[in-house]
Protein backbone atom coordinates (compact mmCIF):
# COMPACT_ATOMS: atom_id res chain seq x y z
CA UNK A 1 0.00 0.00 0.00
CA UNK A 2 1.24 3.45 -0.65
CA UNK A 3 0.91 5.50 2.45
CA UNK A 4 1.38 8.49 1.11
CA UNK A 5 -1.31 7.66 -1.60
CA UNK A 6 -3.63 6.40 1.55
CA UNK A 7 -3.38 9.37 3.29
CA UNK A 8 -4.65 11.56 0.45
CA UNK A 9 -7.76 9.48 -0.48
CA UNK A 10 -9.83 11.79 1.85
CA UNK A 11 -10.66 8.34 3.65
CA UNK A 12 -8.98 9.66 6.87
CA UNK A 13 -10.89 12.57 6.15
CA UNK A 14 -13.66 10.71 5.84
CA UNK A 15 -13.52 8.84 9.24
CA UNK A 16 -12.76 11.79 10.82
CA UNK A 17 -16.25 13.34 10.11
CA UNK A 18 -17.83 9.97 10.89
CA UNK A 19 -18.56 9.35 7.01
CA UNK A 20 -17.56 5.64 7.24
CA UNK A 21 -19.00 2.63 7.95
CA UNK A 22 -18.03 0.43 11.03
CA UNK A 23 -16.37 -1.71 9.09
CA UNK A 24 -13.93 0.69 6.92
CA UNK A 25 -13.98 2.82 9.85
CA UNK A 26 -12.21 -0.35 11.89
CA UNK A 27 -9.82 -0.66 8.72
CA UNK A 28 -8.88 3.04 8.69
CA UNK A 29 -7.40 2.07 12.45
CA UNK A 30 -6.25 -1.10 11.70
CA UNK A 31 -3.92 0.92 9.09
CA UNK A 32 -3.19 3.91 11.55
CA UNK A 33 -2.19 1.27 13.84
CA UNK A 34 0.16 -0.15 12.00
CA UNK A 35 1.46 3.20 10.25
CA UNK A 36 2.64 6.25 12.27
CA UNK A 37 2.86 8.71 9.51
CA UNK A 38 -1.08 7.56 9.02
CA UNK A 39 -1.71 7.74 12.71
CA UNK A 40 -0.46 11.18 12.55
CA UNK A 41 -2.26 12.57 9.61
CA UNK A 42 -5.58 11.08 11.19
CA UNK A 43 -4.48 12.70 14.40
CA UNK A 44 -4.55 15.77 12.55
CA UNK A 45 -7.97 14.81 10.53
CA UNK A 46 -9.81 14.15 14.46
CA UNK A 47 -8.34 17.12 16.02
CA UNK A 48 -9.98 19.38 13.42
CA UNK A 49 -13.11 17.92 13.70
CA UNK A 50 -12.85 18.27 17.61
CA UNK A 51 -12.34 22.28 16.60
CA UNK A 52 -15.27 22.24 14.52
CA UNK A 53 -17.61 20.22 17.02
CA UNK A 54 -16.18 23.29 19.67
CA UNK A 55 -17.56 25.91 17.47
CA UNK A 56 -20.92 24.43 18.32
CA UNK A 57 -20.65 23.97 22.23
CA UNK A 58 -23.26 25.40 24.18
CA UNK A 59 -23.28 24.77 27.92
CA UNK A 60 -26.51 22.40 29.11
CA UNK A 61 -28.50 24.32 32.22
CA UNK A 62 -26.66 24.02 35.28
CA UNK A 63 -29.59 22.12 37.00
CA UNK A 64 -28.09 18.93 35.12
CA UNK A 65 -24.65 18.92 36.06
CA UNK A 66 -25.94 18.12 39.79
CA UNK A 67 -28.51 15.43 38.12
CA UNK A 68 -25.74 13.57 36.14
CA UNK A 69 -23.15 13.97 38.91
CA UNK A 70 -25.14 12.07 40.81
CA UNK A 71 -26.01 9.50 38.70
CA UNK A 72 -22.53 9.26 37.61
CA UNK A 73 -21.74 8.97 41.36
CA UNK A 74 -24.17 5.68 41.85
CA UNK A 75 -23.18 4.02 39.04
CA UNK A 76 -19.45 3.98 40.23
CA UNK A 77 -20.48 3.62 43.83
CA UNK A 78 -21.91 0.20 41.78
CA UNK A 79 -18.79 -0.79 40.55
CA UNK A 80 -16.62 0.01 43.25
CA UNK A 81 -18.64 -2.31 45.45
CA UNK A 82 -18.16 -5.07 42.77
CA UNK A 83 -14.64 -4.36 42.24
CA UNK A 84 -13.11 -2.72 45.10
CA UNK A 85 -15.49 -3.56 48.25
CA UNK A 86 -13.16 -1.61 51.36
CA UNK A 87 -12.88 0.81 48.43
CA UNK A 88 -13.61 4.48 49.79
CA UNK A 89 -16.62 6.63 48.16
CA UNK A 90 -16.33 10.37 48.24
CA UNK A 91 -19.76 11.83 47.55
CA UNK A 92 -19.08 14.19 45.13
CA UNK A 93 -20.83 17.75 46.36
CA UNK A 94 -17.66 17.83 48.62
CA UNK A 95 -15.27 17.97 45.84
CA UNK A 96 -17.81 20.02 43.13
CA UNK A 97 -16.36 23.36 45.01
CA UNK A 98 -13.01 22.62 44.59
CA UNK A 99 -13.30 21.25 41.38
CA UNK A 100 -12.31 23.92 38.74
CA UNK A 101 -14.22 24.69 35.87
CA UNK A 102 -11.52 23.79 32.87
CA UNK A 103 -13.62 23.94 30.40
CA UNK A 104 -13.91 27.79 30.81
CA UNK A 105 -10.06 28.89 30.37
CA UNK A 106 -11.78 32.14 30.75
CA UNK A 107 -12.27 31.96 34.09
CA UNK A 108 -8.96 29.73 34.68
CA UNK A 109 -7.23 33.00 33.95
CA UNK A 110 -9.64 34.86 36.26
CA UNK A 111 -9.07 33.06 39.14
CA UNK A 112 -5.70 33.19 38.31
CA UNK A 113 -5.39 37.19 37.91
CA UNK A 114 -7.21 37.03 41.28
CA UNK A 115 -4.82 34.33 42.98
CA UNK A 116 -1.92 36.67 41.32
CA UNK A 117 -3.22 40.22 42.09
CA UNK A 118 -4.14 39.11 45.94
CA UNK A 119 -0.67 37.70 46.17
CA UNK A 120 1.11 40.60 45.07
CA UNK A 121 -0.85 43.04 47.40
CA UNK A 122 -0.48 40.44 50.52
CA UNK A 123 3.74 40.76 49.73
CA UNK A 124 3.28 45.06 48.78
CA UNK A 125 1.59 45.19 52.73
CA UNK A 126 3.77 42.42 53.97
CA UNK A 127 6.93 44.75 52.20
CA UNK A 128 5.77 47.96 53.07
CA UNK A 129 4.97 47.03 57.27
CA UNK A 130 8.32 45.71 56.95
CA UNK A 131 10.08 48.94 55.44
CA UNK A 132 8.51 50.35 57.97
CA UNK A 133 9.97 48.67 60.82
CA UNK A 134 13.21 48.53 58.93
CA UNK A 135 13.16 52.47 58.92
CA UNK A 136 12.01 52.66 62.34
CA UNK A 137 14.71 50.22 63.34
CA UNK A 138 17.01 52.47 61.73
CA UNK A 139 16.20 55.28 63.25
CA UNK A 140 16.00 53.81 66.22
CA UNK A 141 19.55 52.30 66.06
CA UNK A 142 20.97 55.66 64.89
CA UNK A 143 19.38 57.62 67.81
CA UNK A 144 20.96 54.67 70.09
CA UNK A 145 24.33 55.39 68.37
CA UNK A 146 24.29 58.70 68.37
CA UNK A 147 23.75 58.29 72.06
CA UNK A 148 26.37 55.91 72.99
CA UNK A 149 28.85 58.58 70.91
CA UNK A 150 27.72 60.94 72.74
CA UNK A 151 28.18 59.29 76.19
CA UNK A 152 31.19 58.27 74.91
CA UNK A 153 32.61 61.71 73.74
CA UNK A 154 31.09 62.77 77.45
CA UNK A 155 32.87 60.17 79.24
CA UNK A 156 36.09 61.26 77.25
CA UNK A 157 36.13 64.49 78.43
CA UNK A 158 35.60 64.29 81.81
CA UNK A 159 38.44 61.45 81.66
CA UNK A 160 40.51 64.21 80.33
CA UNK A 161 38.71 66.76 82.09
CA UNK A 162 39.94 64.51 85.60
CA UNK A 163 43.22 64.12 84.39
CA UNK A 164 43.79 67.45 83.69
CA UNK A 165 42.65 68.34 87.29
CA UNK A 166 43.89 65.32 88.46
CA UNK A 167 47.54 67.06 86.92
CA UNK A 168 45.82 70.98 88.44
CA UNK A 169 45.50 69.45 91.53
CA UNK A 170 49.43 67.30 92.05
CA UNK A 171 51.10 70.92 90.59
CA UNK A 172 53.28 71.71 92.87
CA UNK A 173 52.81 75.23 91.24
CA UNK A 174 49.11 74.89 92.03
CA UNK A 175 48.01 76.96 94.94
CA UNK A 176 44.57 75.93 96.59
CA UNK A 177 42.90 78.83 98.51
CA UNK A 178 40.17 78.33 100.77
CA UNK A 179 36.79 80.43 100.60
CA UNK A 180 34.91 80.17 103.51
CA UNK A 181 31.60 81.19 104.05
CA UNK A 182 30.48 85.27 105.04
CA UNK A 183 28.29 86.18 108.49
CA UNK A 184 25.25 85.29 105.90
CA UNK A 185 26.27 82.03 104.76
CA UNK A 186 28.22 80.33 107.19
CA UNK A 187 27.72 76.99 105.48
CA UNK A 188 28.94 78.11 102.21
CA UNK A 189 32.98 77.20 101.11
CA UNK A 190 34.45 77.06 97.59
CA UNK A 191 38.17 76.17 96.67
CA UNK A 192 40.00 78.13 94.53
CA UNK A 193 42.76 76.14 92.62
CA UNK A 194 45.52 78.43 91.04
CA UNK A 195 48.35 77.72 89.17
CA UNK A 196 51.16 79.97 90.35
CA UNK A 197 53.35 79.52 86.82
CA UNK A 198 50.57 79.05 84.24
CA UNK A 199 48.11 81.28 86.55
CA UNK A 200 45.13 79.19 85.56
CA UNK A 201 42.00 79.11 88.06
CA UNK A 202 39.94 76.22 88.52
CA UNK A 203 37.24 76.52 91.16
CA UNK A 204 35.35 74.26 92.85
CA UNK A 205 32.17 74.96 93.63
CA UNK A 206 30.76 71.94 95.48
CA UNK A 207 30.51 73.83 98.88
CA UNK A 208 28.05 76.19 97.65
CA UNK A 209 24.13 76.34 97.76
CA UNK A 210 22.24 75.97 93.99
CA UNK A 211 21.96 79.18 92.84
CA UNK A 212 18.64 80.14 92.67
CA UNK A 213 16.70 80.13 89.21
CA UNK A 214 17.77 83.13 87.39
CA UNK A 215 20.82 83.69 88.87
CA UNK A 216 24.63 82.77 88.65
CA UNK A 217 27.77 82.92 91.06
CA UNK A 218 30.87 84.65 89.48
CA UNK A 219 34.18 84.64 91.08
CA UNK A 220 35.56 87.91 91.66
CA UNK A 221 39.64 88.12 91.96
CA UNK A 222 40.56 90.77 94.50
CA UNK A 223 43.84 92.97 92.98
CA UNK A 224 44.51 95.69 95.20
CA UNK A 225 41.64 96.17 97.01
CA UNK A 226 39.48 96.52 93.52
CA UNK A 227 37.30 93.23 92.16
CA UNK A 228 38.23 91.53 89.07
CA UNK A 229 35.77 89.48 87.09
CA UNK A 230 37.03 85.78 87.45
CA UNK A 231 34.24 84.45 86.14
CA UNK A 232 30.91 82.98 86.19
CA UNK A 233 30.28 79.99 87.30
CA UNK A 234 28.17 77.86 85.26
CA UNK A 235 27.41 74.88 87.24
CA UNK A 236 27.36 74.00 90.86
CA UNK A 237 27.39 70.60 90.34
CA UNK A 238 30.71 70.20 88.95
CA UNK A 239 33.64 69.08 91.09
CA UNK A 240 35.68 71.73 89.29
CA UNK A 241 35.52 74.30 86.40
CA UNK A 242 38.28 76.31 84.85
CA UNK A 243 37.71 80.15 85.14
CA UNK A 244 39.50 82.84 83.93
CA UNK A 245 42.82 82.85 83.85
CA UNK A 246 43.63 85.58 86.72
CA UNK A 247 47.52 87.13 86.75
CA UNK A 248 47.48 88.92 90.16
CA UNK A 249 45.10 88.25 93.18
CA UNK A 250 45.67 88.46 97.17
CA UNK A 251 42.07 87.05 97.66
CA UNK A 252 38.93 85.70 95.98
CA UNK A 253 35.19 85.99 96.78
CA UNK A 254 32.16 84.83 95.22
CA UNK A 255 28.64 86.88 94.96
CA UNK A 256 25.58 85.77 93.50
CA UNK A 257 24.94 88.10 90.25
CA UNK A 258 22.39 87.61 87.56
CA UNK A 259 22.50 84.94 84.92
CA UNK A 260 25.86 85.64 82.87
CA UNK A 261 27.45 87.83 85.44
CA UNK A 262 28.18 91.64 85.93
CA UNK A 263 30.38 94.25 85.67
CA UNK A 264 31.00 94.94 89.12
CA UNK A 265 29.98 92.64 92.20
CA UNK A 266 26.83 92.74 94.31
CA UNK A 267 28.58 93.04 97.83
CA UNK A 268 25.17 92.25 99.43
CA UNK A 269 24.94 88.77 98.01
CA UNK A 270 28.67 87.69 98.60
CA UNK A 271 28.69 84.04 99.53
CA UNK A 272 32.62 83.00 100.18
CA UNK A 273 35.80 84.84 100.78
CA UNK A 274 38.98 83.79 101.66
CA UNK A 275 43.07 85.41 100.87
CA UNK A 276 45.59 83.97 98.79
CA UNK A 277 49.04 83.61 100.41
CA UNK A 278 50.11 84.34 96.99
CA UNK A 279 52.30 87.40 96.84
CA UNK B 1 -7.60 21.55 27.11
CA UNK B 2 -4.54 20.51 26.39
CA UNK B 3 -2.79 17.24 26.07
CA UNK B 4 -0.93 17.36 29.70
CA UNK B 5 -4.38 17.88 31.40
CA UNK B 6 -6.48 15.23 29.58
CA UNK B 7 -3.93 12.77 29.73
CA UNK B 8 -3.80 13.60 33.56
CA UNK B 9 -8.15 13.29 33.70
CA UNK B 10 -7.69 9.64 31.96
CA UNK B 11 -5.40 9.13 34.36
CA UNK B 12 -7.60 9.75 37.82
CA UNK B 13 -10.03 8.46 35.94
CA UNK B 14 -8.58 5.00 35.73
CA UNK B 15 -7.76 5.57 39.33
CA UNK B 16 -11.12 5.84 40.13
CA UNK B 17 -10.65 9.49 41.35
CA UNK B 18 -14.23 10.48 42.01
CA UNK B 19 -13.12 14.08 41.64
CA UNK B 20 -12.02 13.57 38.25
CA UNK B 21 -15.56 12.80 37.52
CA UNK B 22 -16.81 16.36 38.38
CA UNK B 23 -14.15 17.92 36.01
CA UNK B 24 -14.92 15.66 33.10
CA UNK B 25 -18.50 16.85 33.00
CA UNK B 26 -17.09 20.85 33.25
CA UNK B 27 -14.23 20.23 31.18
CA UNK B 28 -16.92 18.44 28.19
CA UNK B 29 -20.10 19.21 28.96
CA UNK B 30 -20.71 22.05 27.07
CA UNK B 31 -18.84 21.11 23.78
CA UNK B 32 -21.12 17.46 24.05
CA UNK B 33 -24.44 18.99 24.65
CA UNK B 34 -23.91 21.84 21.59
CA UNK B 35 -22.82 18.64 19.40
CA UNK B 36 -26.09 16.36 20.94
CA UNK B 37 -28.03 20.04 21.01
CA UNK B 38 -27.23 20.11 16.79
CA UNK B 39 -28.22 16.76 15.92
CA UNK B 40 -31.48 16.50 18.28
CA UNK B 41 -32.30 19.74 17.95
CA UNK B 42 -34.86 19.40 21.14
CA UNK B 43 -33.51 20.67 24.65
CA UNK B 44 -34.93 18.57 26.73
CA UNK B 45 -33.83 15.56 24.51
CA UNK B 46 -30.73 17.00 24.29
CA UNK B 47 -30.36 16.81 28.03
CA UNK B 48 -31.50 13.15 28.19
CA UNK B 49 -29.10 12.34 25.74
CA UNK B 50 -26.22 14.36 27.20
CA UNK B 51 -27.06 12.40 30.63
CA UNK B 52 -27.24 8.52 28.60
CA UNK B 53 -23.49 9.99 26.85
CA UNK B 54 -21.66 10.43 30.17
CA UNK B 55 -23.56 7.10 31.89
CA UNK B 56 -21.85 5.55 28.55
CA UNK B 57 -18.42 7.45 28.78
CA UNK B 58 -18.30 6.24 32.53
CA UNK B 59 -19.34 2.65 32.66
CA UNK B 60 -17.32 2.42 29.14
CA UNK B 61 -13.80 4.01 30.68
CA UNK B 62 -12.51 1.36 31.02
CA UNK B 63 -12.45 0.68 26.90
CA UNK B 64 -11.51 4.02 26.11
CA UNK B 65 -7.82 3.48 24.80
CA UNK B 66 -5.66 6.40 24.00
CA UNK B 67 -3.63 4.43 21.34
CA UNK B 68 -6.98 4.86 19.47
CA UNK B 69 -7.28 8.57 19.36
CA UNK B 70 -8.09 11.63 21.94
CA UNK B 71 -10.79 11.13 24.75
CA UNK B 72 -12.58 14.29 23.54
CA UNK B 73 -12.68 12.61 20.50
CA UNK B 74 -13.83 9.20 21.88
CA UNK B 75 -16.44 11.17 24.12
CA UNK B 76 -18.11 13.20 20.91
CA UNK B 77 -18.30 9.76 19.22
CA UNK B 78 -20.36 8.23 21.87
CA UNK B 79 -22.36 11.38 22.46
CA UNK B 80 -23.08 11.68 18.53
CA UNK B 81 -23.62 8.05 18.41
CA UNK B 82 -26.27 8.02 21.40
CA UNK B 83 -27.82 10.67 19.23
CA UNK B 84 -27.54 10.16 16.32
CA UNK B 85 -29.48 6.63 17.30
CA UNK B 86 -32.07 8.74 19.03
CA UNK B 87 -33.10 10.73 15.78
CA UNK B 88 -32.75 7.64 13.38
CA UNK B 89 -35.00 5.48 16.68
CA UNK B 90 -38.00 7.53 16.45
CA UNK B 91 -40.73 9.11 14.25
CA UNK B 92 -37.71 11.57 13.73
CA UNK B 93 -36.95 9.93 10.88
CA UNK B 94 -39.35 11.02 8.95
CA UNK B 95 -38.24 14.20 6.78
CA UNK B 96 -35.12 14.47 8.64
CA UNK B 97 -33.05 14.13 5.69
CA UNK B 98 -34.54 17.09 3.52
CA UNK B 99 -34.20 19.54 6.85
CA UNK B 100 -31.87 22.54 6.20
CA UNK B 101 -28.44 22.22 8.23
CA UNK B 102 -27.30 25.70 7.90
CA UNK B 103 -28.03 27.89 10.83
CA UNK B 104 -29.61 25.79 13.33
CA UNK B 105 -30.75 26.68 16.57
CA UNK B 106 -27.55 25.86 18.29
CA UNK B 107 -25.36 28.43 17.05
CA UNK B 108 -27.33 30.79 18.20
CA UNK B 109 -27.83 29.39 21.55
CA UNK B 110 -23.61 29.63 22.45
CA UNK B 111 -23.33 31.39 25.79
CA UNK B 112 -20.12 33.29 25.65
CA UNK B 113 -18.65 32.95 28.78
CA UNK B 114 -18.55 29.02 28.17
CA UNK B 115 -16.22 29.17 25.48
CA UNK B 116 -12.93 30.01 24.55
CA UNK B 117 -11.79 33.19 22.75
CA UNK B 118 -9.76 31.17 20.35
CA UNK B 119 -13.11 29.26 19.52
CA UNK B 120 -15.26 32.34 18.88
CA UNK B 121 -12.64 32.98 16.53
CA UNK B 122 -12.81 29.93 15.27
CA UNK B 123 -16.45 29.71 14.60
CA UNK B 124 -16.01 32.87 12.89
CA UNK B 125 -13.78 31.75 10.57
CA UNK B 126 -15.52 28.39 10.37
CA UNK B 127 -18.20 30.29 8.83
CA UNK B 128 -15.35 31.14 6.08
CA UNK B 129 -15.87 27.44 5.60
CA UNK B 130 -16.80 26.93 1.73
CA UNK B 131 -20.86 26.26 1.60
CA UNK B 132 -20.86 23.19 -0.31
CA UNK B 133 -17.83 21.59 1.60
CA UNK B 134 -19.27 22.42 4.79
CA UNK B 135 -22.74 20.42 4.07
CA UNK B 136 -21.08 17.54 3.56
CA UNK B 137 -18.90 17.22 7.16
CA UNK B 138 -22.08 18.36 8.58
CA UNK B 139 -23.89 15.43 6.87
CA UNK B 140 -21.82 13.19 8.16
CA UNK B 141 -20.92 14.33 11.64
CA UNK B 142 -24.34 15.48 12.65
CA UNK B 143 -26.73 13.95 10.88
CA UNK B 144 -24.79 10.20 11.05
CA UNK B 145 -24.61 9.71 7.39
CA UNK B 146 -22.49 7.60 5.42
CA UNK B 147 -20.25 8.99 2.64
CA UNK B 148 -22.85 6.95 0.17
CA UNK B 149 -25.69 8.30 1.54
CA UNK B 150 -24.20 11.76 1.22
CA UNK B 151 -23.35 11.49 -2.66
CA UNK B 152 -27.39 10.28 -2.44
CA UNK B 153 -29.00 13.28 -1.01
CA UNK B 154 -26.86 15.80 -2.62
CA UNK B 155 -26.80 13.93 -6.09
CA UNK B 156 -23.25 14.12 -6.40
CA UNK B 157 -20.33 11.31 -6.94
CA UNK B 158 -18.89 9.96 -3.80
CA UNK B 159 -15.08 10.94 -5.15
CA UNK B 160 -16.44 14.78 -5.08
CA UNK B 161 -17.33 14.11 -1.22
CA UNK B 162 -14.31 12.11 -0.29
CA UNK B 163 -12.84 15.33 -2.21
CA UNK B 164 -14.87 18.16 -0.53
CA UNK B 165 -14.44 16.46 2.87
CA UNK B 166 -10.98 16.49 2.93
CA UNK B 167 -10.53 19.93 1.42
CA UNK B 168 -13.31 21.42 4.36
CA UNK B 169 -10.66 19.31 7.21
CA UNK B 170 -7.58 20.18 5.67
CA UNK B 171 -9.09 24.14 6.00
CA UNK B 172 -10.21 23.23 9.78
CA UNK B 173 -6.91 22.30 10.37
CA UNK B 174 -5.33 25.14 8.85
CA UNK B 175 -7.61 27.32 11.59
CA UNK B 176 -6.17 25.85 14.73
CA UNK B 177 -2.78 25.92 13.94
Amino acid sequence: MNIQEYIESGVLELYAAGGLTPHQSAEVEQVAAQHPEVRAALDTCLRAMEAYALTHASAPRPELEDRILKQLQAASAVRQEETAPAGKVFPLDTFASAVPQANTSNRWWQIAAVVVLLISVASNVYLYTSLQETREELFSSRQNARQYALQVNRLEQQNVQSESLLGVLRNPQTLAVQLKGVAQHPQAQAIVFWNQGTKEVYFDPSGLPAAPAGKQYQLWALVNGKPVDAGVVTSTDSSLLRLKTVAEAQAFAVTLEQEGGSPVPTLEEMYVMGESSAR
Amino acid sequence: MNIASEEELVARLRAQDQRAITLLYRNYSAALYGVILRIVKQEELAEDVLQESFLKIWSAFASYDEQKGRLFTWMLNISRNLAIDKIRSKQYRVGSKTQPMENTVTHHMVSGDEIKPDHIGLQEMTEQLNPDQKVIIDLMYFNGFTQSEVAEELNIPLGTVKTRARMAIKFLSKLIK
